[in-house]
């Protein structure tokens, strides 16, 4: 039963990491929150449901033009709804508002493309699995710790090394001072977002697989919940949206089997009060002072 | 006047709408206008004016709901008992949860009242036995009094109006009243805030409960007018609605907040025409209003109160005090971050009516000295003292009500507040009345408004700087916000003046107004500690100077003797002093 409830926590935490790591990614370049990045998971889970469904492809080929629609989709939005912000010199709480209509829309328009009613998603493995102790374990949820493993070690990596990475980390310690020091600021923004994006629809169509169903508004809950992850493991870091996910799955698989089912969403966001309260900034955030 | 005109021309209108408007359907709508104002108003409050992030809204909003329909349907209260129950249940629960919460700030803070406001859904949906879980409680009784039944919709109207008007005149009283201005401070930078001895903490938390209070106002109007509420009425979409009325109309602005309410009920139900597009054209507008009008459709500052500038009124301000012997005692005291040892083995005392300078080296620790004063540093080893009593460990608000102010090295004007207010909110640690006085306009706090007003006034001639009394401060040129720090620091009436490198960025002619400023803040009564690299102003002010080098002073004395000291100069001024003392200008 715990073993079980972990297992399933797991899971769910693989997916909530890749959410959470769209939120956090973008905060740590603009210190906003992208209130649009639910209707990302929503957009990636239709496009992929289209691609197998309609047009017959396999799971991973659906998966990766998801990815790439949903990628240009993230770029539009950040153009269309938060590059004007900035060039305004908005508040940052502006960022909310634009993005909640960004999400707004984009749900409307996922209504009129696709209709109101929920749709069944299908699986891309087949049913059955192994036993691992007392705990019963699906290929698909294999599959999904799996891609979400490859796909946050890839983006830590790709942080880490690579020249856009370097970029975005820059642009993250001192927005202004990378633009002097020539990093093209705007393209990496755009980047991120896209690169966001992309890894959110991935996580919508997991999303999609694991509960088998799409909806409009499918997006709204995962959405806040990666949220929370993204905050609890620390803005700003993969490895902190990664430990993040995973403790918000753990933490509510687990709070919700022994505790209370009924009240799994109210535990879970406790332990995010009780860990703003102790550590602001998260597990893995550093505390930027104020400097007088 | 004008203002006061359109005002009651909008009560007579609104007054008339149940005559005028025939339509039951329009009515509702207005009536759940009326309920979001509240609603609104409440998060202007504690967003707009103490500009602290909350997306909880609706859990406070829940909890006046569910505490007026079960006080009716189980035990029977009238209408005239739940509204006031709720506005007090739910502004407790408020003041009680902001305690811990509002230690975290900014999208985190906003993050931490969301989840408040989910477990309070939760708790609504799964606590079957006190809300019926989600079946909800119906039944509800529709308010009815001297015989008459207000559940008509034309006669609830008039009872969700008057809880609009009670509300305006609430955040009106709070925006125009010391509590307001002490908001404000809060919300530009609570920082310098707490330095001018406002106690923050009780002000956060109490803004707070006054925004919860309103959101439970408003639950129980809506609980009495459905009659039936589930906990689906109260999710979070609910709390991100109001943040989303308030940045639509205009944060910090009573009127904004009820505008944004209006358009954001009405929107939805005038693009019903459009149909099947209404919700892509609403995300589109919302949008639209955030790329184009960021300080929402009414603008940040409205319905601000212009004054009239009183004409020649007598000089008043700090008066000379008697000089206390030493007024300001240093002892052995070491600051440390981390590994790093900032400032070590400093002692020094500074006698009353002194003009006292401390200069070193950028990195000497100048500017950590005044942070450990003022309590923003930590203070590891050592003793600050003044006039006897001890201000380490004291908090930041405390030593600013003994008698420390400061101005600060980068500019920490309140951007968003105009001159006089942010003059008028260096009195708040001094105001004999209480918040309540104030908000309630006793004839003992208007007086005592009334003489803050001309004290401020005067300050501000002190300074230079009556003629932009109205203008923001972050409208001003840079060395009147440097001056404007300075009236705002000499408002709390200090024994102690803390100067951080005033002079930063000035010319010659304004340096030597500054000397001239400063002497005649000395000439007053105040003692003054200047932290200042230009050696022309610290020269000719001071009577002593302390020289910090590496967090360590290297010597103490007067002017002459300090230009002349060889390890001093061996440490690094030689030159500099050298030509200060031919008045060539170091820049």
């Amino acid at each position: 039963m715990l073993l079980q409830q972990a297992v399933n926590g797991l899971v769910l935490g693989s997916v909530y990491a890749l959410i959470a790591v769209g939120f956090s990614l973008v905060f740590s370049v603009l210190e906003i929150i992208n209130f649009s990045h639910g209707a990302m998971l929503m957009l990636g889970a239709y496009f992929g449901l289209v691609m197998i469904g309609a047009l017959g492809w396999g799971f991973l080929p659906a998966v990766a033009a998801s990815a790439l629609l949903v990628a240009a989709a993230g770029a539009i939005v950040e153009r269309a709804t938060i590059a004007p912000l900035r060039r305004r010199e908005a508040p940052r709480v502006l960022a909310l508002i634009s993005t909640i209509g960004a999400s707004i829309t984009l749900e409307a328009a996922a209504q009129l493309v696709w209709g109101a009613q929920v749709r069944g998603y299908p699986s891309p493995l087949p049913p059955g699995g192994f036993t691992l102790g007392a705990a019963r374990v699906t290929y698909l949820e294999c599959a999904i710790m799996g891609i979400a493993a490859v796909l946050m070690i890839g983006l830590g990596l790709f942080v880490r090394l690579s020249r856009t990475g370097r970029a975005i980390r820059a642009i993250a310690q001192n927005l202004s001072a990378a633009r002097l020091m020539g990093i093209d600021v705007e393209r990496t923004i755009v980047t991120v977002f896209a690169v966001g994006s992309a890894i959110g629809a991935v996580a919508g169509m997991l999303t999609g697989a694991y509960f088998s169903f799409a909806q409009p508004s499918m997006g709204f809950l995962p959405g806040i919940k990666g949220f929370v992850a993204a905050v609890l493991g620390g803005m700003g870091s993969v490895v902190g949206a990664g430990l993040g996910g995973l403790l918000l799955g753990v933490v509510e698989s687990l709070g919700g089997g022994l505790l209370s089912f009924e009240y799994k969403d109210a535990i879970v966001f406790g332990v995010l009060i009780l860990i703003l309260i102790v550590r602001p900034s998260g597990i893995l955030g550093y505390d930027t002072g104020e400097k007088v | 006047m004008t203002a006061g005109l359109l005002v009651a021309g909008a009560i007579v209108v609104a007054a008339a709408c149940p005559f005028l408007v025939g339509d039951q359907y329009i009515l509702h709508v207005l009536i759940m206008w009326g309920i979001y104002a509240v609603l609104t108003l409440g998060l202007n409050v504690i967003n707009g004016f103490a500009g602290q992030l909350s997306i909880g809204q609706g859990a406070f909003y829940g909890i006046g709901a569910y505490c007026a329909a079960i006080l009716t349907t189980t035990i029977g209260w009238s209408f005239w008992l739940t509204p006031p129950a709720a506005t007090a249940l739910a502004a407790a629960v408020g003041m009680l949860v902001s305690l811990p919460v509002l230690r975290v700030r900014g999208i985190y803070l906003g993050m931490a009242t969301f989840g408040f406001a989910e477990i309070v859904h939760v708790v609504l949906r799964s606590w079957e036995g006190l809300t019926k879980g989600v079946l909800g409680i119906t039944g509800i009784l529709p308010p009815i009094a001297f015989g008459i039944d207000f559940g008509t919709q034309d006669r609830f109207y008039y009872l969700v109006l008057a809880a609009v008007l009670l509300s305006v005149l609430f955040s009106q009283r709070i925006y125009q009243s010391s509590v307001g201005h002490a908001l404000l401070a809060i919300r530009e930078d609570e920082l310098a805030a707490g330095l001018l001895g406002i106690n923050t903490t009780a002000h956060k938390v109490a803004a707070f409960g006054a925004a919860a209070g309103l959101a439970g106002l408003a639950g129980s109007l809506f609980a009495h007018y459905l009659t039936y509420i589930s906990p689906e009425n109260f999710t979070s979409v609910e709390s991100i609605l109001i943040v989303t009325m308030l940045i639509v109309g205009g944060r910090g602005n009573t009127l904004g907040a009820v505008v944004g309410a209006g358009l954001l009920v009405a929107l939805p139900e005038l693009l019903r025409v459009v149909n099947v597009y209404r919700l892509l054209i609403y995300g589109l507008l919302l949008v639209g209003a955030a790329v184009f009008r960021p300080d929402g459709l009414v603008g940040r500052v409205g319905l601000a109160r212009r004054r009239a500038r009183p004409g020649a009124a007598a000089e008043s301000g700090p008066v000379a005090t008697r000089p206390e012997n030493p007024l300001l005692r240093v002892e052995d005291l070491q600051v440390r971050f981390g590994g790093l040892v900032a400032l070590d083995d400093v002692s020094f005392s500074v006698e009353g009516g002194e003009v006292y300078g401390i200069i070193g080296p950028n990195g000497a620790g100048k500017t950590t000295l005044f942070n450990a004063i003022t309590g923003v540093a930590p203070v590891g080893r050592g003793r600050i003292q003044l006039g006897g009593l001890d201000l380490t460990g004291l908090a930041p608000y405390r030593r600013a009500r003994a008698g420390v102010a400061r101005t600060f090295q980068n500019i920490r004007a309140f951007a968003g507040m105009r001159a006089w207010e942010t003059v008028e909110v260096g009195f708040h640690a001094r105001l004999r009345r209480g918040g309540l006085a104030h908000l309630c306009a006793t004839r003992a706090a208007r007086a005592e408004a009334g003489a803050v007003r001309t004290a401020a006034d005067a300050l501000l001639r002190f300074v230079g700087l009556e003629k932009v009394a109205d203008q923001l401060a972050r409208n001003l040129p840079y060395g009147h916000q440097r001056r404007l720090e300075i009236a705002r620091a000499l408002a709390t009436s200090p024994r102690l003046l803390l100067l951080d490198e005033p002079a930063a960025g000035m010319n010659e002619s304004e340096c030597e107004e500054l000397i001239a400023l400063i002497r005649r803040i000395r000439d007053r009564g105040v003692t003054v500690l200047l932290v200042e690299h230009h050696m022309q102003v610290v020269m000719a002010v001071c009577d002593r100077i302390l020289v910090l080098n590496f967090g360590r002073p290297i010597a103490e004395g007067p002017p002459d003797a300090i230009r002349d000291d060889p390890t001093v100069n061996a440490a690094y001024l030689g030159t500099e002093i050298q030509s200060a003392a031919g008045a060539a200008d170091h820049a």
